[in-house]
Parts: structure tokens; C-alpha cells; sequence
């Protein structure tokens, strides 16, 4: 008996990947003053993509991967943070969050319906 | 009586199930029926004894009761799982707000699938007590 | 590193920036002062800002060198790739050399009747402080960010 289904657990490495990008966005926001910070990243859709395959094959979930961003503009004091970079993808993986929050939600809510198909 | 040379307790792929209670008169008759190949010529064999050759057990088969069982077990493993992603969550070791959320609505969810396939077994059950006959 | 950890991370770094602010404000306030309480003319003071949290304890630098040590501290993390966070290091003096300029009537003025006066400029100052300014204003976004999604990841369960 599985109460999960693909879906559900598709939504689920989606909301962990939008709360690791978040985490990567706020570090970089707290550097943007650090004299040689270099900007990390990662990439976000070809994890997505690993993990639905990944679940698709039942195998487990692989770790995702933290680079360093390139094509970035390196100030004079070896620091490479874009402020409006990082507030652009700030705003999108919390908004992406949100729409994996409901997604979920709508899920959750098909199955207990089923669940609860003849109670009257 | 018939001669027998062993004194059989259990037919050979019975559980303790109703034959626990069996006289040793079946048994035997049973066991010799079973060793001559001969067709029932003894006249007090139950007839719930299973023939031989098949593997059923003798124990009235319950699948049902199987199935509300291993959903009961996967519902604590469920249940386990989000106590463990809640402590994680509040002593600060790193558990996220949205794991420990999941794995608390999917133990509910596990919770509510078999208190409605209980229900539904209690329903039934009154049902067949029920009956006029 | 949970959601509430990335909020001290944040955290640490509103206060970081506050502080260079805070020495901003400083600089210009002494822009003209010839005579500190040593007796010299002021000289311009700027932060040095670093990765980590600054903490010394045992706990932290344990969770540094580590990579999985989870210290029972909320603030340490077992990734060893994601900065716990910002602090500022030290805050060094300028060692440029005072401006003098001729004045023999200044109590302050030396044997040749100049007075040295420190070496701030008001509009590197000012730029400085916007920055300040602007990445104060960026890291508390962060943390209303944080707040809504820890906000709406409650909302799976209803």
C-alpha cells in the first residue's frame, strides 16, 4: 500500500530544490560584500529533470549540485554577486515555492477524496 | 481402527488452525488415505481437511485480514517517519519546515486510508451477522 | 541548513552592513576633527568584511573544519559549501597620509604652520553608505522571503 504517487513525490523534490536555490540566493545576498566571494548556483531545470527520472526509475534521489556561476562581472574587489541577480531569483524560487506549495496541496486533496469516496 | 505405524499429531501442511482440536481417529484415517492414494473409504474423514498435494493451509485463508495488517504496519512506519522529521524540524537539526509538513500529511493521509478500510470490514462483518437465515 | 538557519545567515548579514554603515557615519562625522583623544588627527576608518559567523567557540570551529559535524548550535552547518553567514572581520584604519593644509592660526597647526586634517572624501562616503544601504535593504528581502515561504510550507497541512 503506497499512499504517495509519483507526482506527489515529484512536487516534493521540486519544493526541496526551490528551498536550496533560496538557500544559495541568500548566501550569495549576505556575501555581495565579501572581498572575493565568487557567486554559487545551480542548475535548477537539470535537476529537476535527474530527479523525475530518478523517480520514474524508482531509484533514489540524487544530492544536488552547488556550482559556481559563471558569466558574472568580477568587481574590483574579487567579488562577483549581482544585487539584482540574486533579488530576481530571490522572488522566483519563493514564487515557485508557492505554486509547489498548491500544487501539493491539490494532490493531498485528490487523495482524500478518494479516500473518503462514499462517506455521505 | 486401522493399523498405524506412526502416530501423526499434524497432518503434514496443516497450521494449528480449527484442526488443532481434531482426534487422532481423523488424523490417522487421513494420513492413510493420503499414504494408499485410495478414495475416501473410511467414512470419517472431515471434510475440511485439504487433499494432499495442495499447499493451502488448513487455516481459513484471510487475505483480507493480511492485507489491514501489513497497511497497519506501512501506517506506523509512516508515522515513525514524521515523528522523526518533526524532532528533526524543532531541535534545529536541519530538517525542513516542507519535509516535516509532507511526511506528517502523508501519515494522516496513511491513517484515514486504513480507519476507512476498518470501517468498511465493520460494516461488512455486521452486514453478514446481520443476515436472517 | 534549514529555513531558520538561512535566516541568521541574513541575519548576520543586515548586522555586518549596519556596521559599516555605523563607521560611515563615523568618518563623516570626523571629517574635520584634527585632535582625537591621542592627540592625532582622525584617520579614516573602513570594515573588512568576511565569510563565517566570527564565532571562536569550539562548537563552531568544529562545524567548519567538519563537514557533517552538526553542532547542537542552530547557527552551525554541516554544508561545508554555503558560508554560514557574514561578519566583519576587523575594522582597520586608513594608513594614507592626512591632508595638510596652511593655517598658522590653528592651536592644532604643527612647526611649519600646517594642520593636518584626515583624508575623507564625503562623496566616497556617500556611495559607500548607499551601498550599505541597498545591501541592508537586500538581505532583509531575504529574510521576508524566508518568512513567506516557511509561511506557505505550513500551509500543506492545512
Amino acid at each position: 500500500m503506497k499512499i504517495v504517487t509519483p507526482l506527489s513525490e515529484e512536487l516534493a523534490r521540486f519544493l526541496d530544490l526551490n528551498t536550496r536555490q533560496i538557500q544559495l540566493t541568500t548566501a550569495n545576498m549576505a556575501n555581495i560584500d565579501t572581498p572575493g566571494y565568487r557567486a554559487l548556483g545551480m542548475d535548477f531545470e537539470g535537476e529537476m529533470q535527474r530527479a523525475m527520472n530518478a523517480i520514474d526509475s524508482e531509484q533514489s534521489l540524487p544530492e544536488p549540485e552547488v556550482v559556481n556561476e559563471d558569466g558574472l562581472i568580477v568587481r574590483p574587489d574579487g567579488n562577483n554577486v549581482s544585487m539584482d541577480r540574486e533579488g530576481l531569483n530571490l522572488a522566483e524560487a519563493q514564487l515557485r515555492f508557492k505554486v509547489g506549495v498548491t500544487l501539493l496541496k491539490g494532490q493531498y486533496s485528490d487523495i482524500m477524496n478518494a479516500i473518503h469516496a462514499d462517506a455521505k | 481402527m486401522l493399523p498405524v505405524n506412526s502416530a501423526p499429531t499434524s497432518f503434514p501442511g496443516t497450521t494449528q488452525g480449527p484442526l488443532a482440536n481434531v482426534t487422532s481417529d481423523v488424523s490417522a484415517s487421513s494420513l492413510v488415505a493420503s499414504t494408499s492414494g485410495s478414495s475416501v473409504g473410511v467414512g470419517s474423514i472431515d471434510p475440511g481437511l485439504s487433499l494432499p498435494g495442495t499447499t493451502a493451509t488448513v487455516a481459513t485463508p484471510a487475505p483480507f485480514a493480511d492485507l489491514l495488517e501489513e497497511a497497519v504496519g506501512q501506517v506506523q512506519k509512516l508515522e515513525d517517519q514524521a515523528n522523526s522529521s518533526i524532532e528533526g524540524l524543532i531541535s534545529g537539526k536541519g530538517v525542513d519546515v516542507h519535509e516535516a509538513m509532507i511526511a506528517s500529511q502523508e501519515a494522516s493521509m496513511g491513517f484515514e486510508l486504513v480507519l476507512s478500510l476498518r470501517n468498511k470490514a465493520l460494516a461488512a462483518y455486521q452486514q453478514v451477522m446481520g443476515m436472517q437465515f | 541548513m534549514n529555513l531558520f538557519g538561512m535566516i541568521n545567515q541574513s541575519g548576520s548579514a543586515m548586522q555586518a552592513e549596519r556596521m559599516r554603515a555605523e563607521v560611515v557615519a563615523a568618518n563623516m562625522a570626523n571629517a574635520e576633527t584634527t585632535r582625537t583623544a591621542a592627540g592625532t588627527p582622525y584617520r579614516r576608518q573602513h570594515v573588512v568584511f568576511a565569510e563565517g559567523s566570527g564565532d571562536t567557540s569550539f562548537a563552531s570551529r568544529m562545524g567548519a573544519s567538519l563537514p557533517g559535524f552538526a553542532s547542537p548550535v542552530l547557527q552551525g552547518s554541516s554544508d561545508s559549501d554555503l558560508a554560514p553567514g557574514v561578519h566583519i572581520a576587523a575594522v582597520v584604519q586608513d594608513t594614507a597620509p592626512p591632508l595638510k593644509r596652511y593655517d598658522p592660526g590653528h592651536p592644532d597647526a604643527d612647526a611649519e604652520g600646517y594642520v593636518s586634517y584626515p583624508d575623507i572624501n564625503p562623496l566616497t562616503e556617500m556611495v559607500d553608505l548607499m551601498g550599505a544601504t541597498r545591501a541592508y535593504g537586500l538581505n532583509a528581502s531575504a529574510v521576508q522571503a524566508e518568512k513567506s515561504m516557511i509561511t506557505s510550507a505550513l500551509e500543506i497541512a492545512k
